[in-house]
C-alpha cells in the first residue's frame, strides 16, 4: 500500500504539468491585458510598454511557460501582480477558510445524504420515501447562488438568527477555544459557518440520497440480508450492520468525487456570503487577469482534490477487503 | 437409503404444517406461490421436498421461517405448529429469536448468501452472540470449534478469512457451521449443493447427514435433484404448482411413484451408464412447461401436461388421497399400489 500511495503522488508531477499549462492556455486566449487593468484605459503607450516588460509580459508565452516552470520546480509559485505579494502567500492567507468551508459542506452532505437515502429505502413507497425524494430533486436542481440567497433573506433578513456575511473566528482556533472553556469563538464561527455551508453542501447532500437510496435498495435485495434475516439478527444490525455497510461502498468513491463539486460551488458561494477564500480570490484574480495567482489557485484546487480522493483509494481498502491497490 | 433406519415416523412430530398459503400481491392481482400445504417432520427425520424450478419450494421454507420476501409474499392461510408454538402466528421477535437457534436455513449460493465484509467468524459469532448470550471470546473460540467440526482445516485462521477467500465448498461448510452454531432441532437447507462442484456436492451430503445424526436434528431438504432425496431423505413430498401433489416414503416413491408429475420427474433423470449396458431409451420428457402461477387451470395443475388427464381433471381439483399407508396423492388417476401405471418405472429402484 506504501508503494502505491508513492506512485500515486508521482503522478501528481504530470499532472500539476498538465493542469499549468491547460490555465496557461486559458489564460493567454482570454482577452484583456493585466497592463491595461493595472494602469486604467487612458493610460500612455509607453507606460504600458514599460509595465508589460517590468512584469515580463513582453516575453513570448513559451518562455514565460518554461521560466514558470523553472520557478515551480524550486517551490515557487511566483509573484501576484495585483496582491502585490507572492502567490503563496496570497494563497496560504485564505487557503484555511476554504477548507474549512468544504469540509463542513461535506460534513453535511454526507450526514444528510446517507440519513435521508437510508429512510427513503427503508419506507419506500411511503411518505417518508416521497419527501426525501423531492428533497433530493429540489437540491440537485438549486443552483447555489439562489439557495445561498434564499437562505439569507429567510435566516438574517427576516428571523436574523444569522450573520448573513463574512467569517467568524477560523473554526480550528475556535475549537480549541472550546477545549480549553471558551465556546464563545465557537458559537461565533458555527454562526457565520452555517448558511454558506449548508448552502454548498445541499446540492451533495441530494446527489448522495439519491444514490444511497438506490444502493440501499439493491443490497437489501440481496442474499445475505436473507441470511442475517434467517439468523434471527435484529433489525437494526441486519439494516446498519450487514445492509448499510455494504450500500456505501458505491458511495465512498461518489463522496471523493463531489469534493470536486463543492470547491467548484465554493467559488458561488463564498461570493454569496463574503467568505474569505480561495474562491472569492479565484474570482478577483480572473477579472485582474493576475495569471500567476489564477495559477496558483486553479493548482491548489486541483492539488487538493487529487489529495482527497487519493485518501478515498486508500481508506477503500479499509473498507472492503476484496480491494488489493497494486 | 435410510427409510428403513429412520427414526421416529410415529413420534410426535416437531414440526406440524397444516394448510400453508403464500399469496404473491403482483400488479395483476394475488396469485398462490405456496398452496395449501401440509406435512409434518418427526424429530431426528429428514423430509425431502422436491419439484422444479419455481414451483414454491423455497418460497414455502421462507414462508415457515417469516422471512418471505414482502412484498410481494403474503403468507395468507395456514399453521405451522413447532414445539407447541405457531410459527406463522408468532410476532416478529419470537420468529427472530426461533430463526437461526432451535430452526436454522442453510442456502443454495454460500457466495451471494454470506456478507462479503465481514469474515465468516465473526458472520458465526454474532449468531452465537444474539442466541447464545455469549461473550466475544466465548464466541470466537465456539466459532472456531464449528469450523472444526464442519471439517474446514486450520479453522482458527480461516475464522478471519473473507468469503471471497475461501472455495465454494468451504464458504457452504462455513454456511453449515453458521446454521449449527445454537444446535437446532430443524435445519432448513434450500439446494445446498445445487451451486457446488459435483464432486463437493458428495461430501457435503455427507457431511450435512453426519452431522444431523450426531445432533438428532431434523432436516427439510430442498432440492430438485433426485439423486440428492435419494441419498438423504426418510419421505418426500413432491411440489407442483405450489402444490402438493404426492407425499410417500423414500422408497415407495422411487418404486411406486403414485402421481403422473412424480413418474415425469423420475423418468427424466439421465441413469448413470444406462447406456452403456443398453438398457437405456432416450431420456423421457415432461411435456410443456410448469403453468404460471396466474394461468393455473380450474382442476389439477399438471392436467395439460399429463397423458392420463381426462374431463375431471381440467374441472376438479383431486384431493390428496392415501394410496398406501403414509403414502398419499392428489390425483384423479393415480398409479395403482400393484404398480400397474408404473410398470415402466419398476427398474429405477434407489
Amino acid at each position: 500500500m506504501l508503494a502505491y500511495t508513492i506512485r500515486r503522488l508521482a503522478l501528481f508531477v504530470p499532472m500539476i504539468a498538465g493542469i499549468v499549462v491547460v490555465t496557461f492556455g486559458i489564460m493567454l486566449l482570454l482577452p484583456g491585458d493585466p497592463a491595461i487593468v493595472l494602469l486604467g484605459e487612458d493610460s500612455s503607450p509607453q507606460a504600458l510598454i514599460d509595465i508589460r516588460a517590468a512584469l515580463g509580459l513582453d516575453r513570448p508565452w513559451y518562455i514565460r511557460l518554461m521560466f514558470y516552470f523553472g520557478d515551480l520546480a524550486q517551490g515557487d509559485m511566483g509573484r501576484s501582480i495585483f496582491q502585490n505579494q507572492p502567490v503563496a502567500d496570497a494563497i496560504g492567507s485564505r487557503i484555511g477558510a476554504t477548507l474549512e468551508l468544504a469540509l463542513l459542506a461535506l460534513l453535511i452532505a454526507i450526514v444528510l445524504g446517507i440519513t435521508l437515502g437510508v429512510a427513503a429505502a427503508l419506507w419506500r413507497g411511503t411518505l417518508i420515501d416521497t419527501a426525501a425524494m423531492l428533497f433530493a430533486q429540489l437540491g440537485v436542481s438549486m443552483p447555489v447562488f439562489w439557495l445561498g440567497i434564499l437562505l439569507m433573506l429567510l435566516f438574517a433578513v427576516q428571523l436574523g438568527w444569522l450573520p448573513s456575511i463574512g467569517r467568524g473566528d477560523p473554526l480550528l482556533e475556535a475549537i480549541g477555544a472550546a477545549a480549553t472553556g471558551r465556546p464563545g469563538p465557537l458559537f461565533n464561527s458555527l454562526a457565520h459557518l452555517a448558511m454558506p455551508a449548508l448552502t454548498l453542501g445541499l446540492n451533495s447532500a441530494a446527489v448522495i440520497s439519491r444514490l444511497v437510496r438506490s444502493t440501499m435498495l439493491e443490497t437489501l435485495n440481496q442474499d445475505f440480508i436473507r441470511t442475517a434475516h434467517a439468523k434471527g439478527l435484529g433489525v437494526s444490525r441486519v439494516i446498519l450492520v450487514h445492509g448499510l455497510r455494504n450500500a456505501l461502498l458505491p458511495i465512498v468513491s461518489v463522496i471523493g468525487l463531489r469534493f470536486g463539486a463543492l470547491l467548484g460551488g465554493a467559488v458561488l458561494t463564498e461570493n454569496i456570503f463574503g467568505w474569505p477564500g480561495l474562491g472569492q480570490l479565484a474570482v478577483a484574480s480572473i477579472s485582474q487577469r493576475d495569471i500567476p495567482l489564477v495559477q496558483g489557485i486553479v493548482l491548489s484546487f486541483a492539488l487538493m482534490f487529487a489529495l482527497v480522493n487519493l485518501i478515498v483509494d486508500l481508506f477503500y481498502t479499509v473498507i472492503d477487503p476484496r480491494i488489493r491497490l497494486e | 437409503m435410510s427409510a428403513a433406519s429412520h427414526p421416529a415416523a410415529d413420534a410426535a412430530p416437531l414440526l406440524r404444517v397444516a394448510g400453508l398459503t403464500t399469496e404473491l400481491a403482483l400488479p395483476g392481482g394475488r396469485v398462490r406461490a405456496v398452496d395449501d400445504i401440509s406435512f409434518a417432520i418427526a424429530p431426528g427425520e429428514t423430509l425431502g421436498v422436491v419439484g422444479e424450478s419455481g414451483c414454491g419450494k423455497s418460497m414455502m421454507a421462507l414462508s415457515l421461517l417469516g422471512i418471505a420476501p414482502n412484498p410481494p409474499a403474503i403468507v395468507s392461510a395456514g399453521t405451522a405448529h413447532f414445539d407447541g408454538v405457531d410459527l406463522l402466528a408468532l410476532d416478529p421477535a419470537g420468529l427472530r429469536r426461533l430463526r437461526g437457534n432451535r430452526i436454522a436455513m442453510i442456502f443454495q449460493e454460500p457466495m451471494t448468501a454470506l456478507n462479503p465484509l465481514m469474515p465468516i467468524g465473526a458472520q458465526i459469532v454474532e449468531v452465537c452472540r444474539r442466541h447464545l448470550g455469549h461473550s466475544r471470546a466465548q464466541a470466537e473460540a465456539w466459532a472456531v470449534e464449528l469450523l472444526e467440526r464442519v471439517r474446514i482445516p486450520d479453522a482458527s485462521r480461516r475464522a478471519r478469512d473473507y468469503p471471497h477467500q475461501l472455495s465454494g465448498g468451504m464458504r457452504q461448510r462455513a454456511m453449515i457451521a453458521m446454521a449449527l452454531a445454537c444446535d437446532p432441532v430443524l435445519l432448513i437447507a434450500d439446494e445446498p449443493t445445487t451451486a457446488l462442484d459435483v464432486t463437493i456436492q458428495a461430501q457435503m451430503l455427507e457431511l450435512i447427514s453426519d452431522l444431523q445424526e450426531k445432533a438428532g436434528m431434523a432436516l427439510l431438504l430442498i432440492t430438485h435433484d433426485l439423486g440428492v432425496i435419494a441419498e438423504m431423505a426418510d419421505r418426500v413430498l413432491v411440489m407442483y404448482a405450489g402444490r402438493k401433489v404426492e407425499e410417500a416414503p423414500v422408497v415407495e416413491l422411487f418404486n411406486l411413484p403414485a402421481h403422473p408429475y412424480t413418474d415425469g420427474l423420475m423418468a427424466s433423470v439421465p441413469k448413470l451408464g444406462a447406456s452403456l449396458s443398453g438398457t437405456a431409451g432416450a431420456l423421457t420428457e415432461i411435456p410443456g412447461t410448469v403453468p404460471a402461477p396466474h394461468e393455473l387451470p380450474a382442476g389439477c395443475a399438471f392436467a395439460p401436461r399429463c397423458a392420463r388427464a381426462d374431463e375431471r381433471c381440467r374441472v376438479e381439483r383431486p384431493i390428496l388421497r392415501d394410496v398406501l399407508v403414509g403414502h398419499e396423492t392428489a390425483c384423479w388417476h393415480p398409479n395403482q399400489s400393484d404398480g400397474t401405471a408404473a410398470s415402466a418405472r419398476t427398474g429405477t429402484n434407489v
